[in-house]
């Protein structure tokens, strides 16, 4: 029915019966119904009308609705109504209107134009509706706003799985961005392995209402790993129907790593205790009686758990141990510095002995005492090794030390000295905490003489390449700026795998070595000079000889007697040490008892051990000797008459300050030739007092020949080292 | 041998064994020469060479009394007078410097000394 052929009909007066059946429908309406003349005068008021206003109907119909509904008229509801009447259009409108009473009401308006000019207009109280409409909208604001703020993540899913409003947080914990998110399913935000569980709980919630809760990361996305827990609940609309879910994530991978962590240690202490054999564990209550007796224990000590829980754990110490109250001391140390340790011989069951090495600590239950817990390794056979090893150590380290030569090593990166034996002390002049100070390579290095620097580092580098060294070198012992000729070996230390764990070498000093060597070179080269001295001499003495004789065997016989004084000069050297030297007394008793003469006419008298130089002792024999063999054949040892006196002394030293012999050869009783007869013996024995031992040995002399003899004197430098030895002689 | 192949040639001889340097004196007198000497020291060496007018060589024993004769023939070198050395010694023990220098094994034969003589002179003298 169109309202408007209703309101043709309440306007026709014709029929009353109609419109007394008309009232009755309008009357019968949920809907209030209002009926508007031209010019606003309520013409009718339904029964739900005058319900709304509270009036009656003589008190509304007829009368203006302005006037009926106060303020109604510059309001927007009488602007509209205005425009439906003079336009003759429908409108509607939502208000809220105040009646006098101070009842507000929302309605709904509507208001349609009728053909002969009137307007009808319904309304209806909407206020309930408007309240939850408005209780909703604030609600969900509310929930959004915390949702964006919050630290938790909040999704929202439809039946089907597809998101459809998810907050920043959850983006943020998935790896997504927010506007991405509502293209994406549940799935999406589950890792591919945990899809057919979050799947059922996923199903059986929609289907069954029931929440679930699961843990997983909000994957699939590679970089999140990030563990969340998920909180997932039915969404429901106004009637109660499930039209999806709604979830609650909190990040917990913080939790979830301490977990792992927590389980895999716990997994590993478990795997300790239980595979490690050779740890005895076990508990003890306050009174040292066995509580806990681990697998360990029972292969350590022989013992069945059977056997020894509720015994007394002092059984497991030796009896020694038991007497010294070891086992008491144990337990009060533990409790009074929270362990104690325990490392010492222990008893097991079949009486064998295992050393122990390990610790007691009180268990605290509740700040009470609690009993002990021991915890100790079974190191017996390990302490046999190391016994033997320490054993080993030390004869090397007593080798080592006992040692002339300087055994070392060095770290092969660092150069730095691991051992280093005592000798190097003796050696280097130095001790070996001062050498092991500070980089001690380079205060090696800096020992040595610059010149052989280069060579020992590139021997050191050698070795680190793997080679065996030998190389000698100098250094200066810093003390007293000695300096030592070295020789080292050097060699390069592997382990077991071939990997350079060391260098090492064996120093050895040999200054004394070098220095003899030396010695020996100059020895040599003396002896050289020596020998071709005397080619020289004997040539000489030859050419002499020769030109003094008249016939061979003149010659030969008197060549003959020179060079033996020559072979007894040197029979007189040869046997000389370094440092000794011929004494005149030596000297001239050999030559006189080389001639054959007469002993019994010979006076020697002066002080023995006065100390010629080497080489005088040469020149000086073969003048003597000349004097000698002059005086077997004309003089004092070839006549009975004759007397020699051969008498010495220290003389003054001469300018230089040498300490000086004086030697005097006097004959007498002796019958001399003919004034003029040819010189003796050629004249070479006066000869060598006269020129060859001025000329050679500085020496001061005189011959002559007196009335009954040879008078010569012979003032000559002898040996320093006459001065300080001048007690001695 | 040339009796006078050292004619008129002045000699210094320093060698503190008596009897050789007393030989080597005739022998380089009766080549000819004059022979200043022989000197049994390095001082005595020295000596010669700085008051001598005229040496045109020098033969020198490298062991003077203990003493070596190294600065004796420094300063001749520094003269421009050509020497030899007579000696016992392995090369070894004289000074690298020397290392041109004409060396005479002791005992040294006549022949040998005069003909070494000669040379230095005339490798001087070139």
């Amino acid at each position: 029915m169109k309202l408007s052929q209703e309101g043709a009909v309440i306007k026709s007066d014709a029929e009353e019966t109609d419109g007394l059946k008309l009232r009755g429908v309008l009357d019968g309406m949920a809907e209030a119904f209002g009926l508007l003349a031209p010019d606003f005068t309520i013409l009718e008021h339904n029964r739900e009308a005058l319900r709304l206003d509270g009036r009656r109907r003589e008190d509304v119909v007829g009368r203006s609705h302005w006037e009926v509904y106060p303020g109604s008229e510059d309001a927007e509801l009488g602007q509209l109504l205005k425009k439906a009447m003079s336009q003759r259009v429908t409108v509607s409108l939502e208000h809220q209107y105040a009646w006098a009473d101070g009842r507000a009401l929302w309605l709904e308006m509507r208001a349609y134009p009728n053909d002969d000019g009137s307007l009808a207009v319904f309304w209806r109280d909407v206020t309930d509706r408007r309240q939850a409409d408005q209780a909703l909208r604030q609600s969900e604001e509310r929930f959004r706003a915390l949702a964006e703020q919050t630290e938790v993540g909040v999704a929202m899913a439809d039946r089907d799985g597809r998101l459809i409003w998810v907050n920043d947080r959850l983006a943020e914990m998935a790896g997504r961005k927010p506007d991405e998110v509502t293209r994406l399913t549940v799935r999406d935000f589950t890792p591919p392995g945990e899809w057919p569980e979050n799947d059922r709980l996923f199903r059986r919630m929609i289907e069954e209402g029931e929440p679930f809760v699961i843990e997983k990361p909000l994957g699939p996305p590679a970089q999140v790993t990030g563990w969340n827990r998920l909180s997932v609940s039915p969404r429901r609309d106004a009637e109660g129907h499930i039209v999806g879910g709604i979830a609650v994530a909190v990040d917990i991978t913080e939790r979830r790593l301490a977990e792992i962590a927590l389980r895999e240690s716990e997994e590993q202490l478990r795997l300790i205790v239980e595979s490690a054999r050779d740890y005895a564990i076990f508990t003890m209550d306050a009174d040292r009686r066995v509580t806990q007796w681990m697998p360990g224990a029972e292969a350590v000590f022989g013992w069945t758990r059977q056997e020894i829980e509720g015994r007394s754990a002092d059984i497991l110490f030796t009896p020694e141990d038991r007497d010294k109250g070891a086992p008491q001391w144990e337990a009060e140390t533990a409790l009074r510095e929270g362990k104690a340790p325990d490392v010492r011989w222990h008893l097991r069951k079949d009486g064998r002995r295992v050393f122990i090495e390990g610790e007691v600590v009180p268990l605290v239950n509740d700040r009470h005492h609690g009993g002990f817990l021991k915890i100790g390794q079974d190191v017996t056979s390990r302490r046999a090794g190391q016994e033997a090893l320490r054993e080993s150590e030390e004869r090397l380290r007593q080798f080592g030390e006992a040692s002339q030569d300087v055994l070392w090593s060095r770290h092969p990166e660092t150069l730095q000295w691991t051992y280093l034996t005592s000798a190097f002390e003796t050696i280097y002049g130095l001790s070996r905490d001062d050498a092991l100070r500070g980089d001690n390579f380079g205060n090696w290095m800096g020992m040595i003489l610059p010149d052989d620097r280069d060579t020992a580092a590139a021997s050191v580098e050698k070795v680190r390449q793997g080679e065996r060294v030998t190389f000698e070198y100098r250094i200066r012992r810093p003390l007293n700026g000695e300096i030592r000729w070295l020789r080292d070996t050097s060699f390069p230390i592997f382990d077991d795998t071939g990997e350079l764990i060391r260098i090492g070498g064996i120093g050895q000093d040999i200054t004394d070595d070098k220095d003899a060597a030396e010695r020996m070179m100059v020895l040599v080269a003396e002896l050289q000079h020596r020998t071709r001295n005397l080619m020289g001499v004997v040539r000489a003495t030859a050419k002499r000889t020769g030109e003094t004789s008249t016939d061979y065997p003149g010659f030969r016989k008197r060549f003959g007697e020179r060079l033996e004084a020559l072979a007894r000069v040197q029979g007189l050297l040869s046997r000389l040490g370094d440092t000794d030297r011929v004494a005149f007394d030596e000297l001239i008793t050999t030559e006189v008892k080389a001639m054959h003469g007469s002993i019994d006419r010979v006076t020697l008298s002066g002080p023995t051990g006065i100390r010629l130089r080497s080489s005088m002792v040469q020149t000086l024999a073969m003048a003597l000797h000349e004097l000698a063999t002059n005086s077997v054949k004309y003089g004092a040892l070839g006549q009975p008459t004759g007397h020699l006196a051969v008498t010495w002394e220290m003389a003054k030293p001469d300018r230089r300050g040498r300490p000086r012999l004086h030697i005097d050869w006097l004959e007498t009783g002796v019958t001399m030739p003919l004034a003029g007869a040819k010189a003796q013996g050629g004249g070479q024995g006066r000869e060598l007092i006269e020129r060859a031992l001025p000329y050679q040995l500085k020496a001061q002399t005189s011959f002559d020949l007196g009335p009954d003899g040879v008078h010569c004197t012979i003032t000559i430098p002898v040996s320093q080292s006459n001065e300080a030895g001048q007690e001695n002689g | 041998m040339d009796n006078n192949a050292l004619e008129g040639i002045t000699i210094l001889v320093a060698e503190d064994e008596y009897m050789l340097a007393t030989d080597l004196a005739k022998e380089l007198a009766n080549a000819g020469s004059h022979v200043h000497g022989p000197v049994p020291s390095l001082d005595a060496a020295l000596g010669f060479i700085d008051a001598a007018d005229k040496i045109d060589a020098a033969i020198l024993g490298v062991s003077l009394q203990d003493e070596k004769v190294f600065p004796a023939a420094d300063m001749l070198a520094a003269k421009g007078v050509p020497f030899l050395f007579a000696t016992g010694y392995d090369q070894s023990l004289i000074p690298p410097r020397y290392c041109e220098v004409l060396r005479c094994e002791k005992p040294i034969g006549a022949v040998n000394l005069i003909r070494a003589v000669r040379t230095i002179i005339e490798k001087a003298g070139s």
